[in-house]
């Protein structure tokens, strides 16, 4: 296992190079450099050309490219082109909130998907699982925005049970209890949010796994011997039905990061979606490629840890 | 804190409705002391107001945009201040003299006054702020604002090391002298003095990346506490303040997506927002909002490349200005938030001549002025000209939705009359590689027929006009200045020039006047509409006066009523 595991860190590698000369390009086919964004009649052009030579933007692609690599193998994410703060503060800065929402998210979509799954199944082709039909494809069809600011005119404005933005309440020194609840408070509705389409597809996979297995001989078996529906189902069939589920948790990890983006805008939670957002707007080519390279490196630990777990609930998979 | 008391409560009701004590669905917030419009200002209190986008970077000479200003304003002071007409007032300086020979400026600076951090305010720190924009090691955006002054060049150019024309005469007495009589000199003074003390022994090529950036220091009437990034940024108010201390105790910067923040308004999250000019019927319901509006300075215009084989004439620029209903898209995009426009520069500044040539809506006599100009109708209804159909792409930058509908409109104006143009939306970064075109190798080249037909933006006046001399001057053509459009008139070039050195007032504003009638004749630029920037305050918040200087340059005389 042990090797296994070095020869995908290994194999990782040359993956995140390729991503990132990648996105480097693609990003650099769109028009206009930072710099251009800041049109001022009363600074002379030549004082901005000057600039951007000065910032290497006039240098062939695959030369600021390398140049950018050899930064980042030195450990320096770089700064930003307008303001000069390093990326590296700016990214930690905003990583705990973004952790926190997609992590809240994610637990949402197993704490609910499963059991809605598990019941779906055992309700097949009854009004309550054509029902929970219809409830998933509406949340994985949903656009976030939608749906966000649905929540939000609803729970927000109208009951005003929830805030509508932001993490924490401003001004408020609070702690303990007291802060766990505000924070709570505010992140119901963007978890929710980011959390819909996963939940959806949770409940989907489990159903239909489940389903599959419940049609296996040694579930027969099980009945035949006498055990009670219950311990055959939670024992015996869920637990066969969820390894596939298992693959979820690694895919569902880069959605939940991408879909936080519009999530986190929406709802002003301070995170890397929303610096993001503003550094895509901005050509803030620094952040933009340290973004990448921070999600290109968690997808590829997600899938890894997807294959791990595999092989840990599943003794008959083997690497090697 | 009456908002802590108050957001205890909500928080308090919210949960007595999620454990279910409340099954009524219509569970709007109650405040407890509702605001009454009777309620007189209490000293204290604190206020929280959104932007649109958080502040780069607090330090003002490095790229300073609105959404930094939105902040400096309140830590920062200038040395100088347009007030409402627009007029240089002093702010740090008392008072100036100008000599005879209108070069040098001699500031007499206030005193009493002190840094954040207590240490005294004097004629060092301005000597300090302005040498700074002109060493060579500074590249931030600023050097435009002391470029005039003896020496700065030579500075610039790494062959001395003091600018010669900046004097500290005393502690509070400093004069700058400039090479030639440069009437908006003064103008570019308008920008906050940082402390010599704090930047001293940081090389300004570092200034950005210093954390004075994150935590600064100045003169203003608000004192920084802290900036939660992508979140907020505190302000406490500064006792000391030498125009007297403000009447808030704290006032906290919120910055989100305009809709989010709307929201949070509606919610009393926020107690000052921007909000959209299509938003503004949701907030005119509430008791609490109010709408305050502020003057923008800036018009939106059609600008041509004047490369273009069908707007080398003017007249075809005349008809197509004919051609546009500006009132109906005043009234059905804007409503009371916009005025139609007929002259380049924005009809609130000194230099609006209310008496420029103006292009009613007039198909007729656009499709006259048209035919004029030598082109007749084809088999589809098209004008053409030597077998050349008048079709053309705007350029739209996205964005702002009021400029996107606006050129919606006018594709159906222009195929009224028979002209055939294209809309073409891209974003802002982008539109500029084609106004200022570049070479492969990067450098800044001459624009050509090629590169754009017409395009569609909006242009703001900080105080002075005297960046139109950028925009118009033939000189001025990329690659060596801002005329895209490549406009070129030798009287309009004469006025610029002149203006420049013109420290008449009066003699001035008539030399604007005569460049905004011969613009407004060859309509290079269509003016289209002036547009108003709403915002929502609510209505415990009194003071709040926005105008083209940002919402926040008079925070210090802001107060709540509870």
């Amino acid at each position: 296992m042990a090797s296994y595991i070095i020869r995908r860190l290994l194999q990782a590698v040359p993956i995140i190079i390729g991503i990132t000369l990648l996105t480097f390009f693609i990003m650099q086919l769109a028009p206009g450099n930072p710099m251009q964004t800041m049109i001022n009649p009363k600074i002379p052009l030549s004082e901005m050309q000057k600039v951007q030579e000065e910032l290497g933007f006039n240098k062939p692609v695959i030369y600021q490219y390398f140049n950018w690599l050899k930064e980042i193998l030195q450990g320096n994410l770089g700064y930003t082109i307008k303001t000069g703060q390093p990326v590296t503060q700016l990214i930690m800065e905003r990583l705990p909130a973004t952790l926190l929402l997609t992590c809240t998210a994610f637990l949402l979509s197993f704490v609910i998907g499963i059991p809605l799954g598990v019941y779906s199944a055992l309700h097949r082709n009854k009004t309550p699982d054509y029902v929970l039909t219809v409830v998933s494809l509406v949340g994985i069809s949903i656009p976030s925005f939608f749906f966000g600011l649905g929540l939000i005119f609803l729970f927000a404005l109208k009951l005003g049970w929830f805030p509508t933005s932001g993490m924490k309440t401003i001004g408020k020194d609070l702690t303990g209890i007291a802060l766990f609840i505000d924070y709570a408070r505010h992140i119901i509705l963007p978890a929710a949010v980011l959390a819909l389409p996963t939940v959806a597809v949770v409940m989907r996979f489990t159903r239909s796994s489940l389903l599959e297995v419940f049609s296996l001989d040694f579930i027969r078996t099980a009945h035949a011997k006498g055990l009670s529906k219950r311990v055959v189902i939670f024992k015996h069939a869920l637990r066969n039905a969820l390894i596939p589920v298992i693959t979820i948790f690694g895919l569902s990890i880069p959605f939940l990061f991408g879909g936080a983006y519009i999530t986190e805008h929406i709802f002003n939670w301070p995170g890397m979606g929303s610096l993001g957002i503003s550094a895509i707007v901005g050509r803030e080519y620094p952040v933009i490629m340290a973004l990448n390279l921070f999600t290109s490196i968690l997808v590829l630990l997600g899938n890894l840890i997807a294959d791990i777990s595999y092989a840990w609930a599943d003794p008959r998979i083997r690497y090697s | 804190m009456k908002k802590g008391s108050f957001l205890a409560l909500l928080l308090a009701a919210a949960l007595a409705v999620v454990t279910g004590c409340s099954s009524s669905s219509s569970t709007q917030p109650q405040t407890p002391s509702s605001p009454t419009e009777t309620a007189a200002p209490t000293e204290g209190g604190s206020l929280t107001i959104a932007s649109e986008s958080e502040p780069g970077n607090l330090n003002p000479h490095i790229w300073a945009t609105s959404s930094d200003t939105f902040v400096t304003h309140m830590i920062f002071d200038s040395l100088v201040i347009p007030d409402k007409e627009l007029k240089m007032v002093g702010s740090l300086a008392e008072k100036w003299d100008v000599s005879e020979d209108g070069k040098t400026y001699t500031f007499h600076l206030q005193k009493n006054v002190k840094w954040h951090d207590g240490t005294p305010f004097t004629a060092k720190d301005v000597a300090f702020t302005f040498s700074s924009l002109a060493k060579p090691e500074y590249d931030a955006g600023g050097y435009w604002r002391v470029s005039p002054v003896v020496g700065a060049e030579e500075v610039h150019e790494g062959k001395a090391q003091e600018v010669t024309g900046i004097k500290v005469i005393d502690d509070h007495t400093i004069s700058f002298t400039t090479t030639e009589k440069f009437a908006p000199f003064l103008s570019g003074l308008f920008i906050g003095i940082v402390p010599e003390h704090l930047l001293k022994d940081v090389s300004p090529k570092e200034w950005a990346k210093h954390d004075f950036n994150r935590n600064p220091v100045g003169t203003g009437p608000f004192q920084f506490v802290k900036w939660e990034s992508g979140q907020y940024i505190e302000l406490k108010a500064n006792k000391e303040y030498f125009k007297g201390a403000p009447k808030l105790d704290k006032i906290v910067a919120r910055f989100g997506d305009t809709n989010t923040m709307l929201a949070a308004f509606i919610n009393r999250e926020v107690d000052v927002a921007p909000v959209p000019i299509a938003e503004i019927p949701s907030i005119q319901s509430l008791d609490y909002a109010e709408l305050k509006v502020a003057n923008q300075l800036s018009m939106y215009y059609i600008g041509f490349n004047a490369l273009n084989e069908h707007f080398q004439d003017k007249k075809v620029r005349q008809a197509l200005a004919y051609a546009i209903d500006k009132q109906s898209i005043v009234s059905s995009i804007l409503g009371e938030y916009g005025k139609v426009s007929f002259d380049v520069f924005p009809m609130n500044h000194w230099s609006h001549n209310p008496d420029v040539p103006q292009y009613p809506y007039d198909p007729a006599k656009a499709e006259a002025l048209l035919q004029e100009a030598g082109y007749a109708k084809n088999g589809k209804g098209i004008y053409e000209k030597g077998g050349k159909e008048l079709t053309f792409t705007l350029e739209v930058p996205t964005g702002k939705t009021e400029r996107e509908k606006t050129a919606a409109l006018i594709k159906q104006y222009f195929e009224k009359i028979g002209v055939n143009m294209e809309l073409r939306a891209l974003d802002f970064p982008t539109l500029v590689t084609k106004l200022l075109p570049k070479n492969a190798d990067g450098t800044q080249r001459k624009v050509t027929a090629d590169d754009y037909h017409a395009y569609i933006l909006g242009f703001g006046v900080e105080a002075d006009p005297d960046e139109y001399r950028s925009y118009f001057g033939s000189k001025y053509m990329p690659p060596n200045g801002y005329n895209f459009v490549s406009y070129s008139d030798p009287e309009v070039d004469q006025l610029l020039e002149q203006q420049v050195a013109e420290v008449d007032m009066e003699k001035r504003k008539g030399l604007f006047w005569e460049v905004g009638k011969k613009l407004a004749e060859d309509e290079i630029w269509i003016p289209l509409y002036e547009q108003e920037a709403p915002y929502v305050a609510n209505k415990r918040l009194v003071g709040f006066d926005p105008d083209f200087r940002g919402p926040t340059f008079n925070a210090q005389d802001w107060a709540v009523t509870q």
